[in-house]
């Protein structure tokens, strides 16, 4: 089945089989291991991926669904600024998770701050409650987010003045 | 420490455009016997297909004095048994290939351990066995005023690491390469080279990135890492076999779940006279590092607390479950979880509040005098004690709540909520097996260069995030040179010493130390010596005890002591647990980071938490995992207060990894059969298990 859509920016087409999931086509046909491969039935959250700016857990959808969608991998997400609100947020908070989690974890707060740019503790908890991982502890990883939320706002304030 | 995203290579991230995808061939059966194996249709693909026959080596493997055949030769001993190998091109005609295969059998009856089986079975199923005992606990108990009896069962618990289980393999000219995601890189070497029957040395280990591993990566990855390399050697292929999640939960590494009874004696003074306590372990098919399991379960199954007469009894039983090994602890937490459950019990029985009775009866069992060592010992543990008491105000709530549950007799009558509220003393030895029996020396280099750069090489792997930056730390301190100018090599068999397998904390207890020594020898030699300094620092575990030497607190091992309350709070309607608070008092030595060691005993928190609460899977009917229940959100991480003691007299570093999972199971458990009245003694603690206690 041949599809077409956005990859990072870019327009692509590819063949895939219909049972192929969107995880597999994004690793093995994009090299795209930037998004991993956990527990295959939606419960870790390693595999996040922003599907139309919305998260969703790539090992759950079917491949060809996915035909002239936009998908952003962390590897695109990398290039915003965006993404260095909370990579600055997480350096101050001293929060280093995995490199197995954590572009999981990064797609998740950022659609968490899109939304809601100043969240609580328990909507922290809320958004990040998919991605279950034993490497850094939930304290740590709050102050982290805390932090980008600051940097965010911080970021838009300069971008307006 | 920088934010990578990307960068980190781990296992299921190895590829090779001309690789093949392994897959294995699993028994669906308990027990039986093969009576054949074929292909009834016609096979998909071209695929290589590896049995027991085409192994060139040994067909075992070894784990200290246990071994497993590699691939079963007819007799089935568990479920998921692997039978055969297939490789292929791709992962789905390598799945295809191994499906087209029909493995006949005649099935025969599985046997389960349970608490009700009975004396002559459990005897005719004992692998292995140790018994510890010290003056005559039968006639203790005989002449005792009371005695206490109880039965406490802790289940398997699986480790929830994120990265999977894998191994690629690449051959070569000279030598063959693997990767492995591996906490014992030197004994993937040694078992490949056995089953390939190569000298070591044509054996290249090295070890991608890995998340937090929980124990979960002792032994299992070389298992992984020899299947592929027997796929690569016989198709002269890189090969890359990745565990998935459905094998990996069934059939992988596991926690063995053990069965303890105590039985106690206390004369009219309240002191302990004898204590009679029978252990139980269920192995699986093929018990892995039993000997090591039995050691640690016996010196801890009596916590610590002082009697004069002991008489423990332990056993591996072998039964049709995979194979069910060391996690965190080695034995340690579930015969901490029992004795500290059994204290408890003592303590409301005799009607004094747990924390004044632990500190009535502090002393090891193990020792015949109380020497300097052993008052210092219990001094720590007193302090650890009381803290805990004092910062959850443990003893006002104790007594409230007892008050409550006298009230109000059970969670049937009531409207409110529950509360409850538990403690535990455990303490953690870190550092050797003290199985060893080779004896092997653990060792480090280290090499600052002619550009004063530090070179770190180990084959030591680090459990957290946090470990390798101690390192540094601890090197830059004594050499004074910025953490970025010290480099830890990459591990590869071929470069770096043997620093054993990461274990028991040794990565703090042992490597550090050892980092610490070479780098105080380089300086030693740094001003007077030209550029580059090399040094090499060993140690050696400690020798393996005979019965009735009870060494494990002496010399060579480093002890870290921890106290802990949790308080809980139950919804009598759906009868669901919150944790109100979680107390944490640990005395560990020095502490090379104190921010990393909360972290570390945070995550342990969490570790432990998953042990409690954790307890099921679901497959479809073809064996296909379709989820996972009770697994621990952020949103389930309850309020953790940490307090580091100084004791201020020991130096050395010690680990604490295995500390919450000794404390918190017991703690958790006390105070919920304080709220709810019903007698809790086994672990997961689950609502429908407690619906099951309030059903009698």
């Amino acid at each position: 089945m041949v599809i077409t859509f956005t990859l990072n920016g870019e327009n692509v087409t590819v063949d895939t089989p219909p049972e192929k999931r969107l995880i597999d086509l994004l690793r093995e046909d994009f090299k795209l291991y930037g998004l991993k491969s956990g527990c295959r039935v939606g419960q870790c959250g390693a595999c996040t991926i922003l599907l139309n700016g919305i998260t969703a857990l790539s090992c759950m959808i079917p491949a060809f669904t996915i035909k002239n969608n936009e998908i952003i991998t962390i590897e695109g997400f990398r290039k915003t600024e965006s993404f260095r609100d909370i990579q600055t947020g997480f350096e101050k908070a001293s929060c280093v998770p995995c490199g197995y989690c954590i572009s999981g974890k990064i797609l998740c707060i950022h659609a968490l701050l899109e939304e809601n740019p100043q969240p609580n503790d328990s909507e922290i908890l809320s958004a990040l409650t998919g991605n279950r991982c034993r490497c850094d502890d939930i304290h740590t990883i709050l102050n982290g987010v805390r932090y980008a939320a600051l940097e965010r706002e911080a970021r838009k304030h300069r971008d307006k003045t | 420490m920088a934010v990578k995203t990307d960068t980190d290579k781990y296992i299921d991230d190895y590829y090779s455009p001309d690789m093949l995808h392994g897959v294995i061939v699993r028994s669906r059966i308990k027990k039986g016997k093969i009576q054949s194996i074929g292909f009834p249709g016609e096979i998909s693909g071209n695929p290589a297909i590896l049995t027991s026959e085409d192994i060139p080596g040994n067909k075992f493997i070894s784990f200290s004095s246990d071994s497993m055949p590699l691939l079963c030769t007819g007799e089935i001993a568990y479920e998921g048994e692997p039978v055969l190998l297939v490789a292929d091109k791709t992962l789905k005609s390598a799945k295809e290939a191994a499906a087209d295969i029909e493995i006949v059998c005649d099935k025969e009856p599985a046997f389960s351990f349970s608490p009700q089986t009975s004396r002559e079975i459990i005897e005719e199923r004992t692998t292995a066995r140790k018994n510890l005992s010290k003056g005559n606990a039968v006639k203790a108990l005989s002449a005792s005023s009371h005695i206490f009896e109880g039965r406490y069962a802790t289940s398997t618990q699986l480790p929830k690491y994120s990265d999977p289980q894998g191994a690629f393999v690449k051959p070569g000219k000279k030598a063959i390469t693997v990767i492995s995601s591996s906490q014992w890189p030197f004994h993937v070497r040694s078992s490949v080279a056995s089953a390939l029957n190569i000298p070591e040395e044509n054996v290249i280990v090295k070890v991608p990135a890995l998340s937090p591993h929980l124990d979960g990566k002792i032994w299992y990855p070389s298992l992984i890492a020899v299947y592929t390399a027997l796929l690569a050697w016989k198709t002269q292929k890189p090969v890359r076999m990745i565990l998935p999640p459905e094998e990996d939960i069934q059939y992988g590494p596991r926690r063995a779940p053990v069965f303890i009874n105590h039985k106690t004696g206390i004369d009219k003074t309240g002191k302990i006279t004898g204590m009679d306590i029978e252990v139980l372990i269920d192995a699986g098919a093929y018990p892995v590092l039993s000997a090591e399991m039995l050691y640690r379960a016996c010196h801890s199954v009596t916590g610590f607390y002082s009697c004069p007469n002991i008489s423990i009894n332990s056993r591996i039983i072998r039964t049709n479950n995979p194979p069910a090994g060391p996690l965190t602890g080695f034995g340690f937490n579930q015969s901490f979880f029992s004795v500290e459950m059994h204290i408890n019990r003592i303590a409301e029985l005799s009607r004094i509040d747990p924390l004044t009775w632990r500190k009535n009866h502090l002393g090891n069992s193990f020792e015949k005098k109380i020497s300097k060592r052993i008052q210092s010992q219990i001094k720590t543990a007193e302090q650890v004690l009381d803290d805990a008491g004092q910062r959850s105000d443990f003893l006002r709530k104790y007594s409230s709540y007892e008050l409550m549950k006298k009230r109000k007799n059970g969670v049937e009558k009531l409207g409110t909520s529950l509360r409850g509220i538990g403690i535990a003393l455990a303490y953690q030895i870190s550092g050797f097996l003290v199985q060893n029996e080779s004896q092997s020396a653990y060792s480090v280099t280290a090499r600052l260069d002619d550009n004063e750069k530090l070179h770190i090489s180990t084959s030591g792997i680090p459990g957290s995030k946090g470990t390798r930056h101690i390192w540094r730390e601890t090197a830059g301190r004594i050499l004074g040179i910025e953490t970025a100018n010290i480099f830890i090599d990459d591990i590869d068999t071929s470069i770096v010493p043997d620093s054993g397998p990461s274990i028991l904390s040794h990565n703090i207890s042992i490597i550090s130390r050892l980092i610490e020594r070479s780098c105080n020898a380089i300086q030693q030699q740094r001003f007077r010596n030209p550029l580059p300094i090399l040094v090499k620092r060993s140690m050696k575990s400690p020798k393996a005890d005979q019965d009735g030497d009870f060494s494990l607190f002496r010399s060579g091992h480093s002890v870290s002591w921890g106290a802990a309350v949790v308080e809980v709070e139950i919804n009598p309607i759906t009868l669901e647990t919150a944790i109100r608070s979680i107390w944490l008092s640990v005395d560990c030595g020095q502490i090379l980071n104190n921010y990393l060691a909360a972290s570390t005993l945070e995550a342990g928190v969490l570790h432990a938490l998953e042990w409690l609460k954790f307890n099921s899977y679901q497959k479809d009917k073809d064996f296909r995992l379709v989820g996972l229940t009770g697994l621990p959100g952020p949103a389930d991480i309850p309020e953790i207060q940490i307090h580091f003691m100084e004791s201020g007299k020991r130096t050395q570093p010690s680990g604490i990894g295995e500390l919450p999972c000794s404390l918190i199971p017991a703690a958790f458990s006390t105070a919920l059969s304080q709220a709810t009245g019903y007698y809790i003694d086994s672990i997961p603690v689950t609502p429908d298990r407690i619906f099951g206690y309030q059903e009698g």
